[in-house]
């Protein structure tokens, strides 16, 4: 089960709820945020991050290429008609508005990045599942979920050994690609099915489905909000309703 | 013991036993195999993306995402042609997009709303429709049109609608510079969405003779 805790070096034990009130609170804030205000939200997930997930500014280098990107997209194709009103007066500068809309573009994916990030870097696996089966109402979810999580890693093996075996008799050249990945996927995918039967009979056998009326002592009790859960949930609220008043404030 | 005893007994271990498996049948109808093929497939489908995403971008093969795309589409028409149950391709389009997060250590947005989006599709097409060829290459059409549009979808989710603004201003200055008529870019993205679309269909096509194909291997 290490590999459940990668990436999770530097992050605080914070709960499921609090992670999701952190997920929630800053989208929120990043959609219906912008100009000025969008600094709340920016300074909100890097404080957040700072805290209890530094791990998750490496994740801003999927955005390294699209920045630039956008940026100079905006300051060479924005045009003045698409300014909103009520913008400062550094904005009638030539290039200047367009430039500023990247910035603010920008702005926006690095809070959306960082929050999803940190939701997902934070949240322990096992807890999001507990929480998928307590809104669906079944056990089905994570005994999936774990079952794909543990026999991937085998079938990555034999997918990987079949691979190479069809590249060393001359396949997966551009020539034979679409040949080729026929081979590997019917060969997988009909192992994998084969091993399904199996498998499924192995859970039946230990019971899994079955439930009588009597305390079950494996039983999973779900956790409770802890005090850090229930100081996210609060400074969130507390941010979201500060940055909506201010807006109107200096509207 | 008296044979009035014996009934109560023989009644108490039928009770029970209709009891076990109306629980098994109550994890919203999927039985313990079912759940077992969506597992599999899910595993299937997060092994491809790895090692064939990881081949394909060795070989700088164009579309490959929508290559990939067609794979998924392939197994997820096979996860319900094996589990016909309502929700087995949303469950399954869940655990790989969770199956993801945990593989490659960096959480990448694009990839997981993708896979979500396609096995939400699928999911439709196969839910309204049933269980069907037809119904498999109109989700497997769906999931693969998707893929083209999904750029335009989570960029402006990512950066905010003035990306709109930029994609309509790069539309008309591009065709200002290359000397093409508007109207011919709408066309050209007419024709990639064509061609999407055809992918889809044939990967829905594939997957659902696949899939019985399949299942008369596995019965001998």
């Amino acid at each position: 089960m290490e590999i459940l805790n990668r990436g999770k070096a530097g992050t605080a034990a914070l709960g499921v709820y609090g992670a999701v009130a952190l997920l929630v609170g800053a989208l929120l804030l990043a959609i219906t945020m912008g100009g000025v205000f969008l600094l709340l939200p920016l300074a909100y997930v890097t404080t957040v991050c700072i805290l209890l997930s530094r791990d998750s500014f490496r994740d801003l280098r999927q955005l390294t290429k699209l920045v630039p990107i956008i940026v100079i997209a905006s300051t060479l194709l924005w045009q003045e008609q698409y300014q909103p009103s009520g913008t400062s007066s550094a904005a009638s500068f030539p290039l200047m508005s367009g430039f500023l809309v990247g910035i603010e573009m920008s702005v926006r994916a690095v809070v959306m990045v960082l929050a999803i990030s940190a939701f997902v870097r934070t949240v322990d696996i096992s807890e999001l599942t507990g929480l998928l089966e307590r809104l669906s109402g079944s056990e089905a979810f994570s005994f999936v979920f774990g079952l794909a999580f543990n026999f991937s890693q085998r079938l990555e093996g034999i997918a990987r050994d079949t691979l190479n075996a069809i590249k060393l008799r001359g396949g997966f050249r551009v020539r034979n690609l679409a040949v080729s990945v026929r081979y590997l996927l019917s060969s997988t995918t009909l192992k994998a099915l084969a091993k399904s039967e199996d498998m499924a009979y192995a859970a039946e056998a230990r019971a899994f489905g079955a439930r009588r009326e009597m305390p079950n002592p494996l039983h999973r009790d779900y956790p409770n909000a802890s005090w850090l859960d229930v100081a996210a949930l609060a400074g969130t609220t507390g941010l979201v309703i500060l940055a909506f008043a201010l807006r109107l404030a200096l509207a | 013991m008296s044979p009035s005893t014996h009934r109560s007994d023989r009644n108490s271990d039928t009770e029970t036993s209709s009891t076990i498996r109306t629980q098994r049948s109550g994890f919203r109808g999927f039985s313990t195999r079912d759940l077992v093929y969506v597992a599999v497939l899910a595993a299937v489908w997060a092994v491809s993306e790895n090692v064939l995403g990881a081949q394909l971008h060795a070989m700088n093969i164009p579309f490959s995402g929508a290559f990939l795309t067609a794979i998924g589409v392939f197994l997820m028409v096979t996860c319900r042609s094996f589990a016909p149950k309502p929700g087995s391709i949303l469950m399954m389009g869940v655990v790989v997009a969770l199956l993801r997060i945990l593989s490659i250590g960096a959480v990448v947005i694009s990839p997981i709303i993708a896979i979500f989006m396609e096995a939400l599709l699928v999911e439709l097409a196969m839910t309204f429709g049933g269980t069907s060829v037809v119904t498999s290459s109109i989700g497997g059409m769906l999931a693969e049109v998707w893929t083209f549009v999904h750029p335009f979808v989570v960029q402006p989710l990512l950066f905010g609608l003035s990306m709109l603004v930029i994609y309509g201003r790069t539309i008309s200055v591009g065709s200002k510079i290359l000397g093409i008529d508007p109207a011919n870019i709408v066309a050209m993205i007419l024709a990639f969405v064509a061609i999407h679309a055809i992918a889809g269909l044939v990967a829905g096509v594939v997957g659902w003779r696949f899939s019985i194909g399949a299942k008369r291997v596995l019965q001998r």
